[in-house]
């Protein structure tokens, strides 16, 4: 097999990530439910290919296992449940309006890449170049899955947040060298599971309220009215 | 000295010889995307050379700006194509093929059309002037941030220094280079007037943008207003090719025939790569409200920011 050199191999991880990067971008600047599964995923075969990658440039089978299992479940399964999901229970025409408005929580999202850039230096000073890119793209990706969650009402788009977040951690975990499966394994059925018991919240809610918007929980939590 | 000013002239001939043919390429692949057979593909050559035979009518109260904005932009657009080193990077006017320069020009043709849709004081031109004019302050500072990350990497914001440096390749500048591409990308369909933001060729005069500020214009005049449109594209389109992937230019101070003919072969399949995918993406797009612009704008905007910040990480501090 014909390994490439470490500095084009290098380059094309950092293409993908910045891929899956994007896509986290996109996901914040979307408004409709519909389009939002679909930037989740594109986003999840970014983190596939990437896995793909890295598992051909380190020749190893576990990562190659990884990306497939990462294409079928994030790349194809969930997207698919979600858009059955929302064709089923009449959620087409969803959308969700970033509060702050879509300017300012990109703003955001800018800041918090910032901040992902510092944390990850100090700590990576002494490694490659490679790992502290990659390593603060992760990082950004989950700050900018953690954003998403807190910047909108909307149930079904948290769960968006929530699993680009996922995304990022899977990033972060492909490109080390020596990630076990059986974590990845871990971290996918986790995910599996998280998706069912929000699903299950969201389908409450729904029931409850005849609408997906978390605002409605507010009063019940003793808080104020939205 | 001659060689230069031969290679030039080359870039300048292709520029006016190209623009067309792209503008009819783009059009007949969306055609085709929407099962029409569409115009034939070197339609535009005959619309132009229509319109330059036809005769020009002036509106009673056009002064001598509406009837020199015309050449202005034209002008305007056709030096910023040449300036493009997109077969050559050695050419004679190389030292003044700056990246600032270059989107300052195409802002004076820019302001010239504004100025002279407002001339005749109709509320179709003020109303397309004043739309024109928002997305363009818009999309500037984007452009101009898009620019901060390449000249950040290749420590000028001269073309050919910009073009040799991306072909030489250097180590972690792949984050930023791809997320300025983003940004530079969504500049370029505000700036050309494409479709999430525009409608070429729309009728309705109500949502037209650019083409509101052309509906005075006829004739010789119509015919240079639609040919610098059709450069316009063809810059955008070929700014990407040059910056990004430039991969094919001569680089060599006197390239010999054969660079120059493998070249030029390069940047036209560019050009029709990229007409394909723009016309791929105006196919599966819908015209965004006129007030989104402006948020779409931002994130072009804070996407260059975030090239330029991990264009830092990738420097050793």
């Amino acid at each position: 097999m014909v390994t490439p050199d470490p500095s084009t191999a290098n380059e094309i991880t950092h293409l993908t990530g910045a891929w899956v990067l994007l896509m986290s971008f996109a996901l914040l600047y979307q408004k409709r439910i519909t389009g939002a599964i679909r930037i989740f995923m594109l986003q999840a075969m970014g983190v596939a290919l990437t896995a793909a990658w890295q598992g051909f440039v380190q020749g190893s089978t576990h990562l190659a296992l990884t990306a497939a299992l990462i294409l079928l479940f994030k790349g194809m399964a969930i997207p698919y449940l979600l858009h059955w999901a929302v064709a089923r229970m009449n959620w087409r025409r969803e959308s969700s309006d970033a509060p702050l408005g879509v300017g300012a929580t990109l703003a955001l999202g800018v800041g918090l890449v910032v901040l992902a850039i510092l944390l990850t230096h100090p700590v990576t000073a002494a490694s490659a170049t490679f790992t502290r890119i990659h390593l603060a793209l992760s990082l950004s990706i989950l700050f900018l899955g953690l954003l998403m969650m807190v910047s909108r009402d909307h149930a079904m788009f948290q769960v968006m947040g929530f699993l680009s977040l996922e995304n990022g951690l899977s990033l972060a975990g492909v490109s080390v060298w020596g990630m076990p499966l059986v974590m990845e394994m871990g971290v996918a059925l986790a995910v599996l599971v998280t998706v069912m018991v929000v699903g299950l919240l969201v389908l409450r809610l729904h029931q409850r309220f005849d609408r997906l918007d978390t605002g409605h929980l507010a009063p019940r939590r003793g808080e104020n009215p939205p | 000295m001659n060689d230069l000013f031969l290679l030039q002239l080359l870039h300048l001939v292709l520029a006016l010889l190209l623009a067309p043919l792209l503008t009819g390429w783009v059009r007949k692949v969306k055609a085709r995307l929407a099962g029409r057979q569409g115009p034939p593909l070197l339609q535009p050559y005959a619309d132009l050379t229509r319109l330059l035979r036809k005769e020009t009518v002036l509106a009673h109260n056009a002064s001598w700006i509406h009837r020199s904005a015309p050449y202005a932009v034209f002008g305007a657009t056709l030096l910023v194509c040449a300036l493009l080193p997109t077969v050559a990077t050695h050419t004679l006017l190389r030292p003044t093929a700056d990246l600032i320069a270059v989107i300052g020009v195409l802002a004076c043709g820019r302001f010239a059309l504004a100025l002279a849709a407002m001339d005749v004081g109709t509320p179709l031109g003020g109303m397309g002037a004043s739309r024109e004019m928002m997305i363009a302050s818009l999309a500037e500072p984007a452009a101009l941030m898009v620019i901060f990350n390449l000249s950040l990497a290749a420590g000028a914001t001269s073309l050919p220094v910009i073009a040799e440096t991306v072909l030489a390749g250097r180590v972690g500048l792949m984050v930023s280079l791809f997320l300025a591409l983003t940004a530079l990308i969504l500049v370029a369909l505000a700036e050309t007037g494409r479709l999430p933001v525009d409608h070429p060729g729309a009728s309705s005069e109500l949502s037209m943008i650019h083409e509101a500020m052309t509906l005075e214009y006829s004739g010789r005049h119509l015919a240079l207003v639609e040919a610098a449109a059709m450069l316009k594209l063809l810059f955008f389109l070929s700014l990407i090719g040059c910056l990004f992937i430039p991969w094919g230019a001569a680089v060599a101070p006197q390239p010999e025939a054969a660079a120059l003919l493998r070249g030029t072969a390069l940047h036209v399949g560019k050009l029709l790569a990229g007409g394909a995918l723009l016309a791929l993406f105006e196919t599966a797009l819908a015209k965004m409200r006129f007030y989104r612009v402006s948020e779409l704008m931002a994130a072009a905007l804070l996407l260059g920011l975030m090239g330029a910040l991990f264009f830092f990480l990738a420097e050793t501090w």
